[in-house]
């Protein structure tokens, strides 16, 4: 079992919409093994099923709140999950009855979030039916991609160091 | 306005419908105590799919129209390979047919469980939310998604992945699931079996509100099973027709308030969807789903949309009937897909999506591309029928405060399980009413 499990969302038909699914696929070359890399499209409820089992997930998501394109927002969960519900509303990236804030604070409700969660959000520009990302975003999507990469590494070390810790104690 | 005679006027505004898929609105217009106008808008720009799948080759629209809905994936792809294969003369064999069944299965699954469960159960109930819900009532909530992720297990051992699935292809399947991957299935779907039926009993006890409607129903029907993939268009009023027939009989109209077409049966409004389909074929149940439809002690046709919920429930109780018994007789296909030559033609296909019947018409040209494509979902057929039932519903609630009514217009309409991310987009709520004679 993967301890770490790295899940992008959106719509890659919908141009920016698509930034945190294309961010995965890029993950995906660039981290180890350790790492569970999702492209999950638009789960809706389905993403509880993605967090299970798992001491750590980390969702990315398109969002939209006037801020430059590739501007990157870190959430923590449970600690942000309002700042996820209301100040993100019903976000850009999912059309459906579940936004992404309402299916974690339901995951948070009914107990099944992993120890570590935690939602970057990707600012976006245009939602454009078919289109690729629009070129401001490209122009931030390195830096954000760079960025959560880094923060991954820092999370499988804390993962593996949490794991030694626990080994030890157990062999004590 | 300086000049113009005093008039009462009063603005309910909604400004999302909640637990619909998408966002628009709807604007009422009351003169004097009678509703003169009911608009259902909708105003997310029309899907760009079918412009969209011009040029493309045959074999990529199953993946492409895969992503016209995160909940119907099956739905689309269903339709397009049916039609297309119509074209390029395939016959599928019948394990093969069985497999897209089970696949459709899965889609019921999850889809109906989704909207039974979190989306719809919470009006019965007093509860704002399926958040609500699952505050209250966590292990009724739990069952839900279990039963969801039941549906979503099996569409990833046949689609290759839980949302758009990608193994579906123009003649059969990419790959085909082996037999112990459909086996190991099973027990959780002999849970998922007594949760169905425990899903009924659930639903049935709750109190439906009205109002009464003498619907004109219409789905597929055939002979020997519940619709899915195949079957006649009937309807309770006498209509029986071939699937390519469609657009003789059913006519299109754009509204000048809305993005998303109205599809009209004789110009009048119809129902599509699980209420419609069981009405139409209570012959076809399986026998679980035929005993805990009985035991309900509520008898067809229902006239009431709210009381989708218990047709919703019963046919997850009769997927997973089905997919246990396709499971069981599984024979893996030698060959994943039949081989096809393209060809230029038209063809047409309608299957039951999870919320009623979608229709596909695509013209094939010489070279395999995609030379036009038309697509008819659910939600655009119910739009004209979820009016008319604000319609008669309407009188009711003008009494009531903005909020209240508000409310119990969203209920009628959720009733429906519109999907307006295919159809296009969803809701808010807004009652013009003009010299009112309440106070």
């Amino acid at each position: 079992m993967k301890r770490l499990r790295v899940i992008g969302i959106g719509q890659t038909l919908a141009g920016d919409d698509g930034v945190g699914m294309m961010v995965a696929r890029h993950l995906r070359f660039v981290c180890g093994s350790e790492v569970d890399i999702v492209e999950a499209g638009v789960p809706g409820v389905g993403l509880l099923d993605l967090l299970r089992d798992v001491e750590a997930a980390v969702v990315i998501d398109a969002v939209q709140s006037g801020r430059p394109p590739g501007m990157l927002h870190r959430l923590e969960i449970p600690r942000d999950l309002n700042v996820l519900l209301h100040a993100w509303g019903r976000g850009c990236s999912s059309t459906h009855a579940f936004g992404l804030g309402e299916t974690l604070m339901l995951g948070q409700t009914l107990g099944l979030l992993p120890a570590i969660m935690r939602v970057y959000g990707i600012e976006i520009g245009q939602i454009e039916r078919g289109n690729p990302l629009s070129p401001p975003l490209l122009a931030g999507f390195h830096s954000a991609a760079r960025q959560i990469q880094q923060d991954i590494e820092q999370l499988v070390a804390m993962l593996q160091d949490l794991g030694k810790s626990r080994q030890e104690q157990t062999g004590a | 306005m300086p000049g113009n005679p005093p008039t009462r006027t009063r603005t309910l505004t909604v400004d999302l419908i909640t637990r619909v898929e998408g966002e628009g609105a709807l604007h009422v217009k009351v003169q004097d105590g009678t509703v003169q106008a009911v608009e259902l808008r909708i105003f997310e720009p029309p899907r760009f799919f079918e412009a969209f799948l011009q040029g493309r080759h045959v074999s990529e629209v199953p993946d492409l129209v895969a992503r016209i809905c995160g909940i119907c994936p099956v739905a689309y792809q269903m339709s397009a390979v049916h039609a297309l294969e119509a074209i390029l003369g395939v016959t599928v064999p019948s394990r093969i047919r069985a497999l897209r069944r089970l696949l459709y299965c899965a889609e019921w699954i999850e889809s109906h469980a989704l909207h039974v469960y979190l989306l719809h159960a919470p009006d019965f109930l007093g509860c704002d939310s399926g958040l609500d819900l699952a505050r209250r009532n966590p292990t009724v909530v739990q069952r839900g998604l279990r039963l969801k992720k039941a549906g979503n297990q099996l569409l990833t051992v046949l689609g290759g992945r839980s949302v758009h699935p990608v193994s579906v292809r123009v003649g059969g399947f990419s790959k085909v699931p082996t037999l112990s991957a459909l086996r190991a299935l099973r027990d959780e779907l002999l849970w998922a079996r007594d949760a169905a039926f425990e899903t009924v009993r659930w639903v049935a006890r709750f109190d439906f509100p009205g109002p009464d409607q003498d619907y004109t129903v219409v789905s597929l029907r055939s002979p020997h099973e519940y619709p899915m993939n195949e079957g006649r268009i009937a309807s309770n009023r006498g209509l029986d027709i071939e699937a390519a027939e469609f657009e003789t009989y059913f006519q299109e109209e754009q509204v000048p308030y809305s993005h998303a077409l109205h599809c009209t049966l004789d110009q009048e409004s119809y129902l599509v969807g699980p209420l419609a389909r069981l009405t139409l074929n209570t012959a076809c149940l399986t026998p679980l789903a035929r005993q805990a439809l009985d035991d309900t002690g509520l008898s067809l046709p229902f006239t009431r949309a709210s009381m989708g919920i218990v047709a919703r429930a019963v046919e997850i109780l009769l997927a997973i009937e089905e997919a246990l018994d396709i499971i069981e007789h599984y024979d893996p296909p030698s060959e994943p897909s039949v081989p096809f030559t393209v060809q230029a033609g038209v063809g047409m296909a309608v299957t039951e999506a999870p919320r009623g019947m979608l229709y596909h018409r695509y013209v094939v040209q010489d070279d395999g591309t995609i030379q036009e494509a038309k697509i008819v979902p659910p939600t655009s057929q119910n739009q004209r029928r979820i009016e008319d039932d604000l319609r008669a519903f309407l009188p009711q609630v003008l009494h009531l405060s903005n909020a209240q009514a508000a409310r119990s217009c969203e209920r009628i309409i959720r009733s429906y399980d519109p999907c307006i991310s295919c159809a296009t987009h969803f809701l808010t709520l807004h009652i013009e009413q003009m010299s009112s004679p309440l106070s």
